[in-house]
């Protein structure tokens, strides 16, 4: 999970969140959650692998995760600015309730993490059918 | 008379098929044919603008940001927003670094093999290749040691029989004039050129997190958070030091094996310098920004427009006076296919109406391709490097002249032989070499802002969308690697109802319009000579020059025509 590898979950687990792009959160390396990262819908391992030989990757670079490589991100993590929901768990310091985040702590109970972005998102259309024989160009 | 077809065109991305008629050894007709199609902007369609770029962007791997940036400028432009000072100087440095990279790359790996014969390498002298290289380069790497090592790995390569990248080559072919030396140190240059490309584009990832597809950019400036003192921070002293280290290895590829390669190949191949000439208009948007990025004055690469060859004259570009025709590509167009419309009004219908495959040849009287054909006030033009250093040379560009008289002082060749096939060449080598001081003073200057406390990198003024007027149009307008590129955007209350994107590829690579006039392509081939029908080496060199990226000139694809599919995992 993105969110659990992620260098800036401590900030998470601390309530530390970036409000406004460059704000002094933003330029100090805070949690982007606030700022629509879908790193709690992720399951990948960027944060740990990064990119082009270990150099970085998009949190580091100061913008939120969109889970890029999340089957049909296109439908279930965009609007990539919105905020989700309530992420359960790890809330060390705050909950996610005393964070006053939108819907938490009213209908979430026994939500699965993985069933919350599609209680804000539109339902997933049905799959195209699979091409018989795909070529990649 | 015979007709040659090239399909698929390889060494560039996507799918393109060229068919040609040949009379007396020459081409007497061209046509260019985009064979798959893309819809990125019917994706668009519905979504917040200010994710706009993310989608954007995904319309092509290769240039991989001009799409974003593109996108950003629209949607600022529709909301009158400003960007920072440093917002501005990010996007110059991913840009320009985009360039360089991109123009490398095209270089060595997609278009050095049609003017090097990899297999007569082996035939090579290594000492000899040590004195060549030696002779135009001041490259460290250039001993005959170093070749001979080259040259063992190249025999490896094709003892085995397993080709990889070589396979499929023309080798042998009489078009191919460098002596074995010459191929030798190209060859080993393009080694060279794939690891040095993956340890520079990590400009990208410290910038934008990752290349492929940065992700850092923000309508109203970027999310690259500067503070002096804040390791957190993308930009500070640390990471300051490292894109001048990546800058510093690219000045030195750029001066030690880019320039020298192509001056080197060049003069091998003088008659190139007559052919491929086109249609002598050069369309350039202008960009790289000083200072406000819609103002052309403070641009590195001038804004405007040469006709007809005529370099006296620059005229003024309008990007009120863009349109696109589908009088030959495969769309139709809801008030009737007759006339052009401005991308604010742009259609994406398609509507296929070629043979079914497999097919000996195209009906090129009706519909041939996927991609559009844009018109400057009905005029077909040509963009690219070679517009950029055309329109910039006649606009008396200091950095532009320079680099185009030292080139030609080189070549002992007049300005005119820029417009041609190898001009084309030519003028990415030159503006790679102009690109590189500017990646310079770019890092320089984000570290005297650092370091006076100049961190601001966003405009929050029109973030809540609750600050947008009811409805708004925009352009944004970009100059990438292959050529000038412009997206459209129309708001209505908070998402897009609209957006088009007219790029490069659809500039040069566009069938006919209404009136018969041809495309960049399809002009640039007439007449050039073909040794060998079966093996056109000539149309592929003109046709690289122009470095085609498909996938963004007809903008997602299958082959069978559907409009999304799941990629699967092999």
């Amino acid at each position: 999970m993105v969110h659990d590898l992620c260098e800036r979950r401590a900030h998470y687990d601390a309530g530390r969140f970036v409000a406004e792009w460059g704000d002094e959160g933003h330029r100090k390396g805070w949690c982007l959650y606030k700022m629509g990262c879908k790193g709690p819908e992720a399951t990948f391992n960027c944060p740990i692998v990064q990119w082009n030989d270990h150099t970085s990757w998009p949190v580091r670079a100061g913008h939120g995760c969109i889970a890029c490589a999340s089957p049909r991100f296109w439908d279930h993590m965009s609007p990539f600015y919105q905020q989700l929901p309530s992420v359960p768990g790890f809330g060390v310091e705050v909950s996610a309730g005393e964070l006053g985040l939108g819907l938490a702590g009213v209908t979430l109970a026994g939500v699965t993490v993985h069933g919350l972005v599609r209680t804000i998102m539109p339902a997933p259309k049905p799959p195209p059918p699979e091409p018989a024989a795909e070529g990649k160009n | 008379m015979a007709r040659i077809v090239v399909d698929p065109v390889t060494r560039i991305e996507g799918h393109l098929r060229i068919e040609a008629n040949l009379e007396g050894g020459r081409i007497t007709d061209a046509w260019s044919s985009g064979t798959m199609f893309r819809g990125i902007e019917l994706v668009l369609k519905g979504r917040d603008p200010r994710e706009a770029w993310i989608w954007a962007q995904r319309i092509c791997g290769v240039c991989t940001i001009v799409h974003a940036i593109a996108s950003v400028r629209a949607v600022e432009n529709a909301l009158q927003i400003e960007v920072p000072e440093n917002a501005r100087i990010v996007r110059n440095l991913i840009a320009g670094a985009q360039m360089i990279h991109d123009h490398v790359v095209h270089f060595y790996h997609l278009h050095a093999l049609d003017w090097v014969d990899v297999a007569s390498a082996l035939k090579a002298d290594p000492a000899k290749t040590a004195q060549l290289a030696q002779s135009v380069s001041n490259s460290e790497k250039s001993s005959a040691s170093y070749f001979r090592g080259v040259q063992q790995r190249i025999k490896g390569v094709i003892d085995s029989g397993q080709l990889s990248l070589f396979a499929s080559g023309y080798w042998g072919h009489p078009a191919y004039l460098l002596p074995p030396e010459a191929n030798l140190m190209a060859v080993a240059h393009y080694l060279e050129a794939l690891t040095w490309q993956s340890d520079f584009i990590k400009i990208h990832a410290i910038l934008g997190g990752k290349n492929p597809h940065p992700q850092s950019f923000l309508v109203g400036g970027m999310s690259t958070a500067m503070d002096p003192n804040e390791p957190g921070a993308v930009i500070n002293p640390a990471t300051i030091g490292q894109m001048r280290e990546l800058v510093r290895g690219a000045r030195m590829f750029v001066e030690e094996y880019y320039v020298p390669d192509v001056l080197a190949i060049a003069s091998f191949y003088k008659d190139w310098f007559t052919r491929g000439e086109g249609l002598g208009n050069f369309l350039c948007y202008g960009d790289y920004p000083s200072g406000d990025r819609d103002d052309p004055a403070t641009f590195l690469f001038p804004r405007g427009i040469v006709m007809g060859r005529d370099m006296s004259k620059v005229w003024p570009v309008d990007p009120a006076r863009v349109t696109e025709s589908v009088e030959h590509a495969w769309y139709e167009y809801s008030q009737g296919s007759a006339k052009d419309l401005h991308p604010s009004a742009g259609e994406t219908n398609p509507k296929y109406a070629g043979p079914k495959a497999p097919y000996d040849h195209l009906d090129v009287d009706a519909k041939y391709s996927w991609i559009k054909t844009p018109r400057y006030d009905g005029k077909p033009m040509e963009v690219g490097p070679l517009a950029r250093m055309i329109v910039g040379y006649a606009s008396g560009s200091k950095p532009i002249r320079e680099g185009v008289d030292g080139a030609l002082k080189v070549l002992n060749a007049p300005v005119s032989a820029l417009l041609s096939t190898l001009g084309r060449v030519a003028s990415r080598a030159i503006e790679a070499q102009i690109m590189v001081s500017r990646l310079e003073t770019w890092v320089d200057r984000l570290d005297d802002n650092l370091a006076h406390g100049k961190t601001t990198i966003f405009n929050p003024i029109r973030w809540d969308p609750g600050s947008w007027p009811a409805s708004a149009s925009g352009h944004g307008l970009h100059e990438a690697p292959r050529g000038s590129l412009g997206h459209w955007v129309e708001i209505q209350g908070r998402s897009i109802k609209n957006y088009q994107a007219v790029v490069p590829t659809t500039w040069n690579a566009g069938p006919r319009d209404a009136q018969g006039q041809r495309g960049a392509y399809e002009a640039a081939l007439l007449n050039t000579p073909v040794a060998d029908p079966g093996r056109p080496l000539e149309i592929l060199r003109t046709v690289h020059s122009f470095d085609p990226c498909i996938a963004c000139a007809v903008h997602v694809i299958d082959a069978q025509g559907r409009k999304f599919s799941i990629p699967r995992v092999a």
